[in-house]
Parts: structure tokens; C-alpha cells; sequence
């Protein structure tokens, strides 16, 4: 009621002047102080004299209070001509934003080890988990958990006071629908219902983006709400941000400095802060398709940081544990850790590497690595021919004979007619024709008289390889020099250019017959799959070095454009440099190896075929891995990587071959991908603008970990596996970053709190509203009021001296 | 078949072997044979056995420190090659030195540009098959197929014949079956070879390893014999591994086979075996790096590195095969077409 007669009487309207709004009078026109003063004293000294000089009947106490009634109304009418304005301050953060900005990067999977106990028995009540669950709980699963606390209700309460915008960010902001956290997750669930649910629609934070850039969801949510008062924002974030130019910080500071625009943001930091113990399964190098019975090595790369100690590795097939390794971690650099395991049955399985989480650890999500291992149960089948019984031939033979993944036949030349050839799979001739050689995934030529072939032989020996894909493995020998095979397709499978700096004849009579050498392996040999001796490079390595010399070798031009020289001499060299020993190449689709020894049967000294044989079968399984491994004869399957990210594009590409080995006519081919954890999917290849039967497609990595993609026609299969895994950017420093949400908080005076501090925000919140008020003004000298307050001087004057008898 | 025990090879071996084959690579003569007393200078056994010594070093014709003793060793047996495969130098040659030099033949085919090596070493082939004694599958000293056999020269005659078979050479699986059969019934039954069918009467370790090497090297890794073999192979051999031992005559050539057995056999007949051996002849070698024998200093210092070579791996003769591979190598083979080859898994 009075506020209403308040109002009429200032004349303004009712509703500026609302409870809690602070109204203030000011002057539009104010004089200086001097000038009030002066115009006061002469004012005052004027209305006395006059009334004291003014004649009637009127006591002098009447005229006192006429005088001062005349001052009053001087006053009044000054006080008009300062224009007087009521100014009504009025708070508008009810019609402001507060943006809460949640951090949905793969980050937030991690699981932090929280050590501090004050703050582990604030963040489990916050999150109504025990405390011992917490552990449990990743970042995601807490802000998820305490954003959902009914005890907390820390969204409701700032959205009842203003309006509140809820998105999530990593690589770009998406908002969330104002209800949707609401019905997320229900703390008080289960752990593990939880963590099921949370991957639901529903919850807010699902973590999934591949970059952390907050910088860019602060300017991105600014220009959003660009004509609205943005009041504060809210980040919920581990902090480990990848805005580079500008950085976050950079952002928020341009943010601030924005005149009128500017809000703070307080950043409420999720997961441990301290830099502790870290393990992490870097990922697994090994063979993707594999022969049944043929033993593989698992090489984890495993980096430890703050850990020293021994650990358990763990291989698991499937998830059965199938083999155990110990090994020791100690500084904080990456180490190779090898598991050999030999798969006795055949199929394609999901190989995990896991290192059990040790107590304390900052993150066990990064604890294990994954990999698809297709084991084929195949034999690859060997035709060894060989031009002299040399002691190359006899022993590497007997090496391959007893070789589980190697069905051998051999063809001595210079063998009696009626000799019955050696091998576990025996032969009464050489391959006469195109079908028979066929038959073979990898030849094997020592010491071979060129003499034996008729060019259609040499020309389906071509064809083996450059179509077929079989392998071909050369041994250079001093009764049947390389040179012999010039001009003939064999010179052109070669990895190595005939024609060396030095002639076999002249090698023959040097001190090079007298003086062994060893053969020293190169940079690229020492990696390479053929020449690993051990279970480690580094062990290899020693291995290679531990070899008796050879005597002999055969000096070629050079390694071929596009070929791998694996092992040169250690001193022999032309202007090219070392002279080539062992040199791996292609002839596509086949792969081929040139070896310039005859004497590498000289590394059975003491091991007997332990190196010596190893390093031929892997040598011949490796050139013959297209036939072996390649599976169909009809369908090539290649994805662009070997490796993707999450998210990341796979591009896909299939040459498919009809049933008469005809490009496929047809207008789509189907592949069917294999994620682990989702149901198996459709995807569509379209034939390609270069013909041929190739057909092409492409889709996102999904979901991280070994995937599977294969392409049937008829009982043909092809596969192939790829890895998706985390974007390392996100796991590189597994902690909180403290640092960079504090500069960012102070950047735009807003303020940092951890987690477990988050029950302090809604009175930060507070302080931000009481700072945003605007301010009304509203001129008075026309008011009511002031009418009536004129009226009723006037009145009163007059009425006095009418009783004074004043005239 | 056991494995092989791991173990390492001392530097002082490696030396008594290198200093016991530069004795030889010095005393070679000329021609490429060696001096021995009596009938064993210039004998083709003892060349072609101490050639075998340079080969198990890892030399080869013509290459490495003994390459050029290959050569000529080479050339003296080839050159003693008759026309009719008999390789002999001498009245007092017998079928053990033509046995030792075919095999020698066998373990040079393929590693020299020799042209004659293939066509000689098929000669002495034909040889031991035409010289095979018809009334038991065996070989006595002379090359007569009439007569009977010992159990001592038809094992030399084997490891030529498997030697060959392994460089291509045909060798009728009739022959080595007969061969075969032969040392199965030498074997007695407390697992000792007899010398002679005839008498029946206990052979020496030296037979016994003989016996023990060649069933081996005949692919029979389960038969009784071996068994029974092996059983007494390992009872007998600690008080055969010294020189003044029960065998002090036939000493280098009892344990040219008794060490082919042992490391055949593997496990602990190999590791109990060749550290007391190497320890002995390390022991009882001479200053000059030769070993003494009966039969000479060469023949002595031949087999001794022959011996302690064994583990080097380099002599294909002596390639061991283990048991499961051997069983494995042997269900992978399809029934032979022609019904001839030898059962002899190299």
C-alpha cells in the first residue's frame, strides 16, 4: 500500500522499486556547493529582513515561522531547478547467464587414486559412494555423481536464481538439455549399474572427445550468448587442455578484458592432483596373423612413472589368461616387455596385455593394452632347390623338416636320378607347370644351375611371385654365381642389382677365404622381423654379434630402389657404401630376400639351429607371408592404418576377384565390422573410380581397442585387423592440472576449487549476483510530491499571514 | 633322445682343439696325408679323419686357417680312389679306412668346386654296397662280399653310406635295412655288441658305442636295443673315460663313437659324458698339441678333435635330430614312391 502511494507520489512506476532494490536521489542539475552556500546565506538573509521589516500585527515568532516557510519554499524551488532524479538500483542476475561447462574428453574416463583422506571422505560423500568405491569411480562417473546429489543440488540452486546453461566440451561445445541432469544418474545406484548407466543418453558427462579445448568452449559459449549478460561460467575439468594458439588462459584473459561483457569463471578441478604412480600399458607391437603352433612374441611397451619395482605382465586371449611375464620397471621411460606365446588353435582373438594395478596408482585405466591376433592354421609350403649338397642346404633342411609351420620339399639338382628327394612332403620332379609351382607359397633358390629351366619355367617362376605373391628366397653360392641368372626373370625378382664392384673370381682368391668376417646388421636389419634372434632388439642384437665370420660372400651392385638391406659387410665397400648382405625387397605383390652367404650355417656353432634356423624360418615366412597369411586367394583387404585413434576416419579398400579371378562386377561389396563391445556392423564399399574389382569405404573408429573388419564372397573370407586406440594427448599427464584452471580462474576473477571444495560455488555464485545491478533514474521535479509539497508551503504561508494580518 | 644340456664351451677347449689341429695342419705331408707308424702313414683312414677334424673347426675346402689342408687332404684320398671305388693307399688299407675316407668324401661333397669329388665319392658308394656280406648285411676288413661280418667295420661303412645318402648319393634302402638288421642282432642282451655273430661274446665299450652311434644315426630311437644299449653305455662309461681305462688301445676310436652316442643320446649322457672327456684329453695331450696312440700321433690327434668338436655343430654327420622332431620329420613323410631309400632321418 504505501509503496504504491510511494510511487504515485514520486511518479514512477511501482515495480522499480521492489524490496532489496536500493533507491538513491540525485541531481541532474546540481549547483557547486559555493554557490548553494552564498545564494543560502543572501536567501535567508533577505527573507529576514524583509519579515523583519514588515509592518502588522504579526508577533515575531509568527514571522520566524513565515520566514521559514518562504526558505522552504526557496529551498523547494532550488531544489526543482537541480532537477532532481530518483535513481533506483536493480539486480539483474536473474535475467543473466550461468553457463556450467562440463568436460566430456577422454580424460575424464581415468580413474584417480585420491590419497589425501580429508579430501577422499569429502569426495565420497559428495559422490554417496563408500570410501572405498571411490577408487572406482572415474572423473566423468564423480562430476556425474555430484552434479546428480540430491544433498548437494548444486545446479537447482544456482538455476533458481538465474538462468543456467549446462554443456559439455572437448573438441567443441554441445549443450545439454536443461533437464537431462536430472535424470542422469542416480547415485544411488551401484558402482557398477553406474558406470553402465552413465554410458546411457542421459548421463552428462560420457566421455568421448579426443581433445581437451576449453579455451575455444569459453569463446564459443560467449559468442552464443552474445546480447545476453553472461553472470559467471562454471568448468568442470581436469584441466588438461590442448588450446595452443591461444592458449586457455590467453582466452579467458581476452575474455575478461571485453568491456561489459566480461564474467568470471570458476573452475571446479576433477581428479588427483599429486603427480604419483603411474603404469601404463603403451601398446602392444606384435604380428597381426600368425600360423597355429609358430610362437609369438607379445612386445608391451610399458612405461612406469614414480614406480620402481617388479610386476606381473599379464597376456590374456579372449580374457582367459594364457600367459605371465615378470618384469622389472624402474624410471620413467618406456621399456619392452616380450611375451612369447604359441596359439595352438586357429581363429582370431583379442590379445590383452595388463599390468595388475599396483595400490596408489594415479590411473588404472591405462593398465592395459589390446590387440587381435588372427591365427591361421596353415603350413607354409617350402620348395627348397638346391644346386649343390652344400652344408647350407643340408643343414637348413633338416632345420625346416622338424619346423612345425614349414611343410618342406626339397629338390637337390645334383641328386641321383632315382634319388627319392628329401622334405616332409616329398617331390619326384620340379614344378612343370604353372599349377604345380603354384602349389608352393615360397621358393628357395641356393646355389642353382640356371641350366635346369626352360623359359617358361623362369617365366612362371615371375608369375609366382609378381602375381601369385609367392615368396622367393635367393642364396648366392660360388658354383652357380648370381650372374648366371642375368637377363632371365630371376634378375628381375632379385632385391640386389647384379654386377658388383668386385667379381666373384676375385673374391675367391683374397684373404677375405682365409679371414672371417662377421656380418653386421643395419639400422633397419636390427628391427626388421627376419633378424630378430632374441626376445629383444637389444638381445638380437648381441646375438648377431656373438656369430662366427664367414668367408665368403657375393658382391652385388647395389640393393634395389624400394628393398631393405638388412645386413652388409662389415668393411667391404664401393662408392655406394658397405657392400649388401642380406637384403629383403618386393616384386609385388610377393616379397622377396637376396642372402650373398653361403656360409650362414656357421651360426649353428655350439646352438646348433637355434639362431640358425630361427632366423631362415622367419626369413621364409616372412617373404611367403602373403600366400600364408593373406588368406583368400579372391579378396585383398587393406584399411590406410595399421592404427587409428578414437574417433578417426578408417578408410577402407577391397579388391575382390569373381569366381574365374575376374575383377568383381558388382555394385556394392559388404564388409562386417567387429568392435569389441558392440554388436557387429554393416559397412558398405562402393566400387572404386579405378575399377579393377576394387571397392572402397570409410567409417569412424568408434570404440577403442582390436577391430576386426572382414569381407566374405562365397566361402571366401578376408580380414584384418586394426587398432583404436585413446588419443595419447589425453593420457599423456594423467593428473588434475591445477596450475592452468587456477590461471584461468584468476584471468577473469572468478575462482579455482577442487572437487571436493564444489559446495563452496554456490557462494561464489552469490557474490557474483550481488555485484550485477543496474540502475534506474527517474526525474522528480515534476512528481507529485513535489507539487504538493509547493501547495502546501504556499497554503501554510498563506494561512499564517492571514492570522498574522500580514498583508 | 634328450635334449642337449646347456652348456658352455671353456676357452681352454677351444685352445686344446685349435692347438691339437695346427699339430696336424704342421704335419701334414705334401701329398696331403699324413706320417703314422707302421701301416697308418700315409693312410687314407687317417688323412680323410683328420681333414674331418679341419672340417668339424668350421673350415672348408679352400676356406678358413685349414682350407688348404681340406685341399690337399682331398687330393689324397681322391687321388686314391681305384677305379673300381676302392679307396686305398696301401697294402695294410683295409674297408675302415675306405669307410673313414668315404664318409670324408660324403662330408666334402657340395663344399668344393671339385669336379670328381661327386663321381668318386658315388664310386666308393657302390663299393660298400657291392662289398655288403651277403650271409649277414655286415662288412668285414676286406671289400669280398663273401665271409662274415664285424659289427667294428660295419658301422664305418654306415656312416659312409648315411653321409652320401645325405649329399644326394642313392644309396638302396635294402642295403641299410640289411645293415641295420645287422647291428640289432650284434646286440647282446645286456645291451653289448658282439664283434662276430658267430662267437656271441661280449663286445667292448668301443663296440658298444659303435652299436649305440649307428642305431642313432639309423634313425631307431625306440627299439629294445637301443634301450638295452643305452643302459650299459651309461654303466660303462665312467671307467672308460680315462686313458689307462679298459679300452687304453682302442681308446680314440672307442670314444669317436662313444661321444656320437652320448650326444645323440643327450640329456645326462651328454653332460656327464664330454666334460670328463675334454677334461682327459685335455689332460693327455702333448705339448706339440698332439694326442699319442697306437696308431699314431695323427690318427690320435684326428679323433681327439673329432671329439671335442662334436658340440661345434658343424659336421653334418653329426647332426643331432631330436626325438620328438625325429618323430615328427617321420609321420610327415609319405611312404616312399620307390620303396629305396634309406631309413636314416638325414
Amino acid at each position: 500500500m504505501w509503496r504504491s502511494a510511494l510511487s504515485w507520489l514520486l511518479g514512477i512506476d511501482r515495480g522499480e522499486i521492489a524490496e532489496g532494490t536500493g533507491v538513491r536521489l540525485k541531481f541532474a542539475n546540481l549547483w557547486p556547493t559555493w554557490v548553494i552556500l552564498v545564494f543560502a546565506v543572501a536567501a535567508v538573509w533577505l527573507v529576514a529582513w524583509l519579515y523583519r521589516h514588515e509592518k502588522g500585527t504579526a508577533t515575531p515568532r509568527r514571522k520566524i515561522a513565515l520566514a521559514i516557510l518562504r526558505c522552504l519554499l526557496l529551498a523547494l524551488v532550488v531544489l526543482v531547478l537541480f532537477k532532481p532524479i530518483l535513481a533506483v538500483e536493480k539486480s539483474e542476475f536473474k535475467e543473466a547467464y550461468v553457463v556450467a561447462l562440463l568436460d566430456d574428453s577422454l580424460s575424464m574416463r581415468l580413474r584417480d587414486h585420491y590419497g589425501d583422506p580429508t579430501m577422499r571422505r569429502t569426495l565420497a560423500r559428495l559422490a554417496g559412494v563408500d570410501d572405498a568405491q571411490l577408487d572406482e569411480l572415474s572423473r566423468a562417473d564423480l562430476v556425474n555423481r555430484v552434479l546428480a546429489s540430491p544433498s548437494l543440488d548444486l545446479l537447482d540452486r544456482i538455476g533458481r536464481s538465474c538462468k543456467l546453461r549446462v554443456a559439455t566440451f572437448a573438441n567443441d561445445v554441445r549443450g545439454v538439455d536443461a533437464q537431462a541432469w536430472k535424470l542422469g544418474v542416480r547415485p544411488s545406484g551401484r558402482i557398477g549399474e553406474e558406470r553402465a548407466e552413465a554410458r546411457t543418453p542421459n548421463a552428462l558427462v560420457v566421455p568421448q572427445g579426443d581433445r581437451t579445448l576449453l579455451g575455444s568452449g569459453l569463446r564459443e559459449m560467449a559468442e552464443g550468448l552474445r546480447g545476453h549478460r553472461i553472470a559467471a561460467a562454471i568448468v568442470f575439468t581436469d584441466g588438461r587442455t590442448h588450446d595452443v594458439d591461444p592458449t586457455v588462459v590467453e582466452t579467458a584473459r581476452r575474455l575478461a578484458a571485453i568491456h561489459g561483457e566480461g564474467f568470471p569463471v570458476f573452475a571446479i578441478g576433477v581428479g588427483a592432483v599429486e603427480e604419483g604412480k603411474d603404469i601404463e600399458v603403451v601398446r602392444i607391437l606384435a604380428p597381426t596373423v600368425a600360423k597355429k603352433d609358430d610362437q609369438v612374441t607379445f612386445s608391451a611397451v610399458v612405461a612406469a612413472k614414480g614406480f620402481t619395482g617388479e610386476v606381473d605382465v599379464l597376456l590374456k586371449a579372449d580374457g582367459k589368461l594364457v600367459k605371465t611375464a615378470r618384469a622389472r620397471l624402474e624410471g620413467d621411460g618406456p621399456q619392452t616387455v616380450p611375451i612369447r606365446y604359441t596359439p595352438e588353435t586357429a581363429g582370431t582373438f583379442r590379445f590383452t596385455v595388463e599390468v595388475p594395478a599396483e595400490p596408489g596408482e594415479l590411473s588404472t585405466e591405462n593398465n592395459a593394452a589390446r590387440h587381435v591376433l588372427t591365427v591361421k592354421d596353415a603350413r607354409t609350403k617350402v620348395l627348397f632347390v638346391a644346386g649343390q649338397p652344400s652344408y647350407f642346404y643340408r643343414f637348413l633342411k633338416n632345420a625346416l623338416v622338424v619346423d612345425k609351420s614349414i611343410l618342406l620339399s626339397c629338390w637337390l639338382q645334383t641328386a641321383d636320378s632315382d634319388f627319392v628327394q628329401e622334405g616332409s612332403r616329398r617331390i619326384t620332379h620340379y614344378p612343370e607347370t604353372r599349377q604345380e609351382l603354384f602349389d608352393f607359397d615360397v621358393l628357395v633358390f641356393s646355389d642353382v644351375d640356371p641350366a635346369m629351366f626352360r623359359p617358361e619355367q623362369l617365366a612362371d617362376l615371375r608369375a609366382f611371385v609378381g602375381q601369385f605373391g609367392g615368396g622367393f628366397v635367393f642364396v648366392a653360392g660360388t658354383f652357380h654365381p648370381p650372374e648366371v641368372w642375368k637377363g632371365t626373370p630371376v634378375e628381375e625378382l632379385l632385391p640386389v642389382a647384379l654386377g658388383g664392384a668386385a667379381g666373384a673370381g676375385d673374391l675367391l682368391a683374397t684373404r677375405a677365404l682365409k679371414e672371417a668376417f662377421r656380418v653386421r646388421l643395419t639400422e633397419q636389419g636390427r628391427l626388421h622381423g627376419i633378424s630378430q634372434l632374441a626376445d629383444t632388439p637389444e638381445e638380437s642384437q648381441k646375438t648377431w654379434e656373438s656369430f662366427p665370420g664367414a668367408y665368403w660372400y657375393h658382391p652385388v651392385s647395389r640393393a634395389k630402389p624400394g628393398s631393405v638391406v638388412l645386413a652388409e659387410h662389415p668393411y667391404d665397400r664401393d662408392d655406394r657404401g658397405p657392400m649388401p648382405l642380406v637384403v629383403a625387397g618386393r616384386y609385388d605383390p610377393g616379397r622377396t630376400l637376396y642372402c650373398g652367404l653361403d656360409g650362414t650355417w656357421r651360426w649353428r656353432f655350439w646352438v646348433g639351429d637355434v639362431h640358425f634356423g630361427r632366423f631362415w624360418v622367419q626369413a621364409i615366412n616372412y617373404v611367403g607371408s602373403y600366400r600364408i597369411l593373406g588368406g583368400s586367394r579372391r579378396i585383398q583387404l587393406a584399411t590406410d592404418k595399421r592404427s587409428y585413434a578414437l574417433g578417426e576416419r578408417v578408410v577402407v579398400q577391397a579388391q575382390c576377384l569373381d569366381d574365374a579371378f575376374r575383377p568383381l562386377q558388382a555394385e556394392s561389396v559388404e564388409a562386417k565390422l567387429e568392435a569389441p563391445g558392440a554388436p557387429a556392423q554393416a559397412v558398405r564399399l562402393l566400387p572404386s573410380r579405378q575399377g579393377q574389382g576394387i571397392f572402397e569405404g570409410s567409417f569412424v573408429a568408434s570404440r577403442p581397442g582390436s577391430t576386426v573388419l572382414s569381407v566374405a564372397l562365397g566361402p571366401e573370407q578376408e580380414s584384418q585387423s586394426f587398432d583404436v586406440h585413446l588419443p595419447d594427448t589425453e593420457f599423456q599427464h594423467p593428473t588434475m592440472d591445477s596450475r592452468t584452471l587456477r590461471e584461468v580462474a584468476e584471468a577473469t576473477r572468478g575462482a579455482f576449487l577442487r572437487l571436493d571444495e564444489v559446495e563452496r560455488l554456490p557462494g561464489h555464485i552469490q557474490s557474483v549476483a550481488q555485484e550485477i545491478t543496474t540502475e534506474v533514474q527517474d526525474p522528480v521535479f515534476d512528481a507529485p510530491l513535489i507539487v504538493v509539497i509547493f501547495l502546501g508551503l504556499v497554503c501554510s504561508e498563506w494561512w499564517f499571514r492571514k492570522r498574522g494580518m500580514l498583508a | 633322445m634328450a635334449p642337449l644340456a646347456k652348456m658352455e664351451l671353456s676357452e681352454k677347449t677351444r685352445g686344446v682343439v685349435l692347438s691339437g689341429l695346427r699339430y696336424l695342419a704342421r704335419t701334414q705331408n705334401r701329398d696331403g696325408s699324413w706320417s703314422g707308424r707302421g701301416g697308418y702313414s700315409r693312410n687314407v683312414g687317417v688323412s680323410a679323419l683328420a681333414c674331418m677334424a679341419f672340417l668339424a673347426n668350421g673350415s672348408e675346402p679352400g676356406r678358413g686357417e685349414f682350407g688348404e689342408n681340406i685341399d690337399r687332404g682331398l687330393d689324397f684320398v681322391l687321388g686314391n680312389v681305384r677305379r673300381d671305388g676302392y679307396i686305398t693307399a696301401g697294402a695294410d688299407s683295409r674297408m675302415y679306412e675306405h669307410g673313414f675316407a668315404t664318409l670324408f668324401l660324403g662330408e666334402a661333397y657340395g663344399m668344393t668346386q671339385r669336379q670328381d669329388i661327386g663321381e668318386k665319392l658315388r664310386l666308393a658308394i657302390l663299393l660298400i654296397q657291392r662289398s655288403q656280406k651277403q650271409v649277414d648285411g655286415g662288412w668285414r676288413y676286406d671289400p669280398s662280399p663273401a665271409a662274415e661280418s664285424d659289427i667294428s667295420v660295419t658301422v664305418c661303412q654306415i656312416m659312409a653310406l648315411r653321409s652320401a645318402r645325405n649329399a644326394g648319393v642313392k644309396v638302396p634302402k635294402e642295403c641299410i635295412d640289411r645293415a641295420i638288421a645287422y647291428v640289432k642282432q650284434s646286440c647282446l642282451a645286456d645291451g653289448s655288441f658282439c664283434y662276430l655273430l658267430r662267437s656271441r661274446s661280449r663286445g667292448s665299450y668301443a663296440l658298444l658305442s659303435a652299436g649305440v652311434s649307428s642305431l642313432y644315426g639309423a634313425g631307431e630311437y625306440d627299439c629294445p636295443e637301443l634301450k638295452r644299449a643305452l643302459h650299459l653305455f651309461e654303466q660303462e662309461t665312467p671307467r672308460n673315460i680315462s686313458r689307462r681305462g679298459p679300452i687304453s688301445h682302442y681308446y680314440s676310436y672307442a670314444h669317436y663313437y662313444a661321444s656320437q652316442a652320448a650326444y645323440h643320446a643327450g640329456g645326462h649322457y651328454w653332460s656327464n659324458y664330454y666334460p670328463a672327456v675334454a677334461k682327459e684329453l685335455a689332460d693327455s695331450q702333448e705339448s706339440n698339441g698332439s694326442w699319442q696312440d697306437t696308431f699314431g700321433e695323427a690318427y690320435g690327434t684326428a679323433m681327439a678333435c673329432l671329439v671335442l668338436q662334436l658340440p661345434y655343430q658343424y659336421l653334418p654327420i653329426f647332426q643331432r635330430l631330436g626325438a620328438d622332431e625325429a618323430t615328427l620329420k617321420r609321420a610327415a613323410e609319405p611312404p616312399a614312391p620307390k620303396g629305396d631309400e634309406p631309413r636314416a632321418p638325414e
